[in-house]
């Protein structure tokens, strides 16, 4: 078989054939992007809009529990939902910019790949101090809707259950953002990782 | 006077057939297809204002493209490669009718690693190794080796 004239006939026929487009770029703007970065990008967005609903949230409960307790630990959730806003607002800022995509295949593959870790490692990072918080805080918050706080402090148990919650959520806090990231991109970057080594790997 | 947006238009327009052709041989499934044309248009329109002219249009529309596919997240519950089986008898079966060949050329093409497409698919449509290299961020010795590889590869699939 001629290669070329098999590829000239694949050319004139199959890749030639489908439905004309009438192509407008409005219309290219009306679908944004389905680039995993720019998704991720758009994600980290919405969560730090969510954050600081929460945090305003945080602060309405603050004005209605008199008691320090539970205004030390919705004080120190409205600092941690804030600082994860601040830090994730921060890291996006410092992401260089994706590489235009004329740019060498190899390079534009490296730079997806290495920004796609270093962003599900954000992820790691802020779930590892936002959850614990959070459960403490919903732990002291749910107590006192059932019984007095002062009372229900004085045992021991209370106490314990609290640390306990802590030291299990913390890791398992960890493990599953870790967990999350590899089912939701795992396979993706395995797959430019794959790429990435195929075009470096010499015959 | 035209706009940049009118250029962008006939440009692409004209150039089309490189965004089919390459989702074609990367893509299976219709809607993918449909979402993987749609990124790459996205993309080219993106990078629009840094074409300063400096190589062909088509040189450039297929360094958008294939860096666009190479980096896309196909949907896992969709099948983007034949399976082998599918499509073994199609590629095996010897003929010399010219559609036939084209097909079972289509067909091996789409049975190479994602990377080794994407440089054949340059070699064939007739890009020498310094273009190649260019594109692919790699040394033309490199691309010539890699290319007699996946000729080699492409030629044995042909011929099974």
């Amino acid at each position: 078989m001629n290669i070329q004239e098999a590829w000239k006939s694949l050319n004139e026929g199959h890749f030639a054939s489908g439905e004309t487009t009438r192509l407008a770029v409005s219309d290219l703007m009306r679908h944004p992007s389905q680039s995993p970065m720019a998704l991720l990008r758009r994600n980290a967005r919405i969560n730090m809009g969510f954050a600081i609903i929460f945090a305003i949230l945080f602060v309405v409960l603050f004005a209605l529990h008199p008691h320090p307790y539970i205004r030390i630990c919705l004080g120190v959730l409205i600092l941690a939902y804030l600082a994860a806003v601040v830090f994730t607002a921060f890291k996006l800022r410092s992401l260089p910019p994706l590489p235009d995509m004329s740019a060498p295949l190899l390079s534009v593959m490296r730079a997806y790949h290495d920004q796609l870790r270093v962003w599900l490692d954000l992820q790691e990072k802020v779930a590892l101090f936002i959850y614990p918080v959070s459960v403490v805080g919903g732990g002291l918050l749910g107590i006192a809707s059932e019984v007095d706080l002062d009372t229900a402090l004085q045992k021991p148990a209370v106490w314990w259950i609290l640390g306990a919650a802590v030291v299990v959520i913390t890791p398992a806090a960890h493990w599953l953002a870790r967990w999350m990231g590899k089912i939701a991109f795992g396979k993706y970057l395995d797959q430019i990782k794959t790429n990435i080594n195929l075009l470096e790997k010499s015959e | 006077m035209l706009t940049p947006e009118h250029i962008f238009l006939q440009q692409v327009e004209a150039n089309i057939g490189i965004i089919r052709k390459i989702v074609h041989l990367y893509v299976e499934h219709p809607d993918d297809r449909r979402d993987l044309q749609q990124e790459i248009l996205y993309q080219a329109w993106k990078a629009f204002p840094g074409f300063q002219g400096l190589s062909k249009f088509s040189t450039w529309l297929y360094r958008i493209s294939l860096n666009t596919v190479l980096t896309f997240r196909k949907r896992e519950s969709r099948s983007t490669t034949a399976p082998l089986e599918a499509v073994g008898p199609d590629v095996a079966a010897p003929d010399d009718n010219p559609s036939d060949n084209a097909e079972r050329l289509y067909h091996a093409i789409r049975q190479l690693k994602e990377t080794d497409r994407a440089l054949i698919l340059l070699h064939l449509d007739g890009f020498g190794n310094d273009e190649i290299a260019d594109i692919a961020g790699l040394s033309a010795n490199h691309v010539a080796v890699k290319l007699h590889r996946i000729k080699t590869e492409l030629t044995k699939r042909l011929n099974a």
